[in-house]
């Protein structure tokens, strides 16, 4: 029942995401570029022996988090605390053993990679995400298979809400049974995605769908792109800096 | 032009089409007409390759199509190019990232020069007026948006036979209007268009040849 709940809980945040950023006006810069300086970040970051680099990377993250509308400020930070205080409380024996140094090392490691993630999940769409990776042409089918998915999370999502609204009109009083519909819900979703996986399979083949999967817009490079390759410069110089 | 030539098919062992022998010439409009239940969605299936008949034969431009034929992909491309289907839920046909993309896809498909690909996307999202909704996501579209995108993707292919699935179902009277001005439009192009419909008004405006189904899965009126 919980797993059930979780499910529905997870489509039915996919598709409050995808309605906000329906209307958003799409970055200049290419979203290849974006997310490769959000692993570029995380991976000098893990590699870094310097704690200046690690904590300014985290400063730059909360200065751009602190630009973002409340609502996103607060998932980032519902999303940090978690590993954060994990991390923290697993390191802890460290301190007794006389390596202070080691907790928070590795604690600020985590809360860095962490916050850049989820810092790139809120400022990136899904479909900027799945175009970064289209870049690379091998890709093609992980590309399609990633963008699919989303699309049968965002429609299923919108089906189960409707079932349950359905569910909820029909439901007078305070009942056991109502829990027991989420079983059903999540039935009748799963028979709803076999028949919908089957017709999308269909559309393709008449659509003469022989495995290419290519995007009409192409990124051309412009200067905000050039611009973000400062970022890049700037990484790795402050990471080659406090070496 | 289309053959079909004494056509059964069951669908667990429940007919769903019988004897069914009729031909569609190109240039015409034909409108397959019947109650719910009496095969039309399942000779759409047939004609698009994606059912087989469990007996006769069906020739397109001369050829059998059969699931061997089908199988090989070379045949089964040359087949597809041929026959543009717009299905009676659009939402189903629609599974790009936004609409460009859609539009796009089946061109890609058929290996066509990138200038032409961008040459023949522009010219159908000026002409089914999809410039506003280019960026946006096929299923965050209204019913009679997407209906436009996936008759968009359809034609944009050049398909010289054209099959619509309930084009008007699921319309307001302003989509309705539209979309059959828009086929009707079509018409002069020279193509075969079949269009399985409940709605008369729609048939009345746009068929050349009514088809008209019964109960039992036959065809009775040609």
């Amino acid at each position: 029942m919980r797993l059930n709940l979780k499910v529905m809980e997870l489509t039915g945040r996919l598709l409050k995401n995808d309605r906000e950023n329906a209307g958003r006006k799409p970055s200049p810069v290419a979203p290849a570029l974006r997310v490769g300086a959000a692993v570029l970040c995380i991976l000098l970051c893990a590699i870094s022996q310097n704690a200046v680099y690690v904590i300014t990377v985290i400063a730059v993250e909360l200065l751009r988090l602190a630009l973002m509308p409340p609502e996103r400020i607060l998932r980032v930070l519902k999303a940090l605390i978690l590993p954060v205080i994990f991390t923290a409380l697993i390191m802890l024996p460290a301190v007794f053993f006389g390596h202070p140094r080691t907790m928070l090392t590795v604690t600020m490691k985590v809360c860095e990679s962490v916050l850049v993630l989820a810092v790139m999940n809120e400022s990136l769409d899904w479909r900027e995400v799945t175009e970064a990776f289209s870049v690379t042409k091998g890709m093609a089918v992980f590309v399609l298979i990633l963008d699919m998915t989303m699309r049968f999370l965002m429609i299923l999502g919108d089906y189960s809400d409707k079932l349950l609204e359905a569910v909820m009109l029909r439901s007078v009083g305070k009942t056991n049974w109502k829990n027991a519909k989420v079983d059903g819900i999540l039935g009748t979703t799963f028979l709803k995605s076999r028949q919908m996986a089957e017709a999308t399979s269909e559309a393709m083949a008449c659509r003469c769908f022989d495995g290419q999967y290519r995007s009409y817009h192409r990124h051309r490079f412009t200067w905000q792109d050039v611009l973000f390759l400062g970022v890049y410069a700037a990484m790795i110089a402050l990471f080659v800096m406090t070496k | 032009m289309i053959q079909l030539e004494h056509i059964d098919y069951d669908y667990q062992e429940i007919p769903a089409l019988r004897d069914i022998t009729y031909s569609f010439e190109m240039g015409n409009c034909y409108c397959l007409e019947g109650p719910n239940g009496c095969g039309k969605s399942t000779l759409f299936r047939i004609l698009n390759g994606l059912a087989f008949p469990t007996g006769g034969r069906y020739l397109l431009d001369g050829e059998a199509i059969t699931e061997k034929r089908l199988r090989d992909d070379a045949f089964a491309k040359v087949f597809h190019a041929k026959i543009g289907y717009v299905f009676q839920n659009s939402e189903v046909q629609l599974f790009c990232k936004n609409v460009e993309d859609e539009i796009a896809f089946g061109l890609f498909q058929l290996g066509l020069p990138e200038d032409e690909i961008r040459e023949r996307v522009e010219k159908y999202i000026r002409l089914l007026k999809l410039e506003p909704l280019r960026k946006r996501t096929p299923y965050n579209l209204s019913g009679g948006e997407k209906k436009r995108v996936a008759l968009g993707a359809v034609l944009a292919m050049d398909p010289p036979i054209l099959m619509l699935d309930e084009p008007l179902s699921g319309l307001d009277e302003d989509g309705q209007q539209w979309i059959t001005d828009f086929i009707a439009s079509l018409k002069s192009t020279g193509k075969l268009i079949i269009i399985s419909t409940h709605n008369r008004e729609l048939a009345e405006r746009l068929a050349d040849v009514h088809v008209r189904m019964d109960k039992d899965h036959r065809i009775i009126c040609p």
